[in-house]
């Protein structure tokens, strides 16, 4: 029998190993699919993101009869791309990934999204946007899906002395936090976060966003998706 | 958008952030004195994380990120010239 890890190991080896032209074969993904270090792991798909695209159905820019949804997406922590892979068609989407593997693996799986969907793949983190203080030229989006990790390191260097301080405690307020300076007026920040951590993580991005963006949002009760929870915010 | 190189992308979590903050460290100590076609830069969110990303690029080389600061401002102020 082998073990996660191994598994795990070997599908690292193929990723570094493949050519940069290689066309994966439909073993290759279903190879792929088994690697269990991506942070959407853990998340149910059917249960998870199935509730946050029948919520962005009813935002403006979703036609819920048509399934399609026309705007454009900021997906801060790509995973696997469990996100996109139960998507509408429509969406224009920007994933951003921290973790050269998930990265690879979710363009693998979602790149027979293409044709329903424009991707665009990015090596980084949204934190980045937020070094050294000046954030004019930030880019903007409909929806912006996030299931930050409860440490990241990268939080800890944001500008604000604030946010860095709540960054290095607990980087899943301080993505939701962060994440919202990417909504457009009109738009919706939907943050995935553990059913056990999801009334601490929303009353800490509810005091820290009226410290950072004033009185620019309003939030709903949050969903029950499962084991997690979504918390959405709208920009008004 | 930049291409980021593999090497630099399958370093682990914690040498990657450790190159973060040493490029964040020289931005902090730019003025417009210093390096203005880099301070100039810093003012636009995308232009500075590409800025960000090239200095990513050159450390992953080996390159120090002083020497890299200053071809980076050599290259832009050039290309200033050139369109004027």
């Amino acid at each position: 029998m082998i073990s996660r890890e191994e598994i795990n190991k070997s599908i690292e080896s193929f990723i570094l190993l493949k050519r940069h032209d290689y066309v994966y074969s439909l073993s290759d993904l279903n190879f792929l699919f088994k690697y269990d270090k991506c942070e959407d792991a853990d998340l149910n798909e059917g249960v998870v993101f199935k509730k946050v695209w029948d919520m962005a159905s009813e935002m403006k820019d979703g036609i819920k009869a048509e399934r399609r949804f026309n705007g454009e997406v900021l997906i801060t922590h790509g995973g696997s791309g469990k996100a996109i892979t139960s998507a509408p068609n429509g969406a224009s989407f920007h994933i951003m990934n921290n973790d050269y593997f998930c990265h690879e693996i979710a363009k693998a799986l979602t790149s027979g999204r293409q044709k329903n969907n424009f991707l665009r793949y990015d090596f980084g983190s949204i934190a980045e946007y937020f070094y050294i203080g000046n954030t004019n030229g930030l880019p903007s989006y409909d929806l912006v899906i996030s299931h930050p990790p409860a440490k990241c390191r990268f939080a800890e260097l944001d500008y604000d002395e604030v946010l860095a301080k709540h960054g290095e405690k607990d980087a899943r307020a301080y993505y939701a936090v962060r994440s919202f300076a990417f909504v457009r007026k009109g738009g919706t920040l939907m943050v995935i976060v553990p059913r056990e951590e999801y009334i601490k993580t929303h009353e800490t991005v509810v005091e820290l966003l009226f410290h950072i963006e004033g009185a620019t949002f309003d939030f709903n009760v949050p969903e029950d998706a499962g084991n997690n929870y979504i918390l959405k915010y709208t920009r008004v | 958008m930049i291409e980021l190189p593999k090497k630099y992308m399958i370093k682990s979590y914690q040498k990657r952030a450790e190159m973060h903050e040493q490029i964040l460290v020289a931005l902090e100590n730019i003025s417009s004195s210093s390096l203005q076609y880099i301070y100039i830069q810093l003012q636009n969110v995308e232009a500075k994380r590409m800025l960000i990303q090239e200095l990513l690029i050159a450390m992953t080389d080996g390159t120090d990120i002083s020497t890299s600061l200053i071809q980076i401002n050599n290259t832009i102020s050039r290309a200033t010239e050139n369109e004027e």
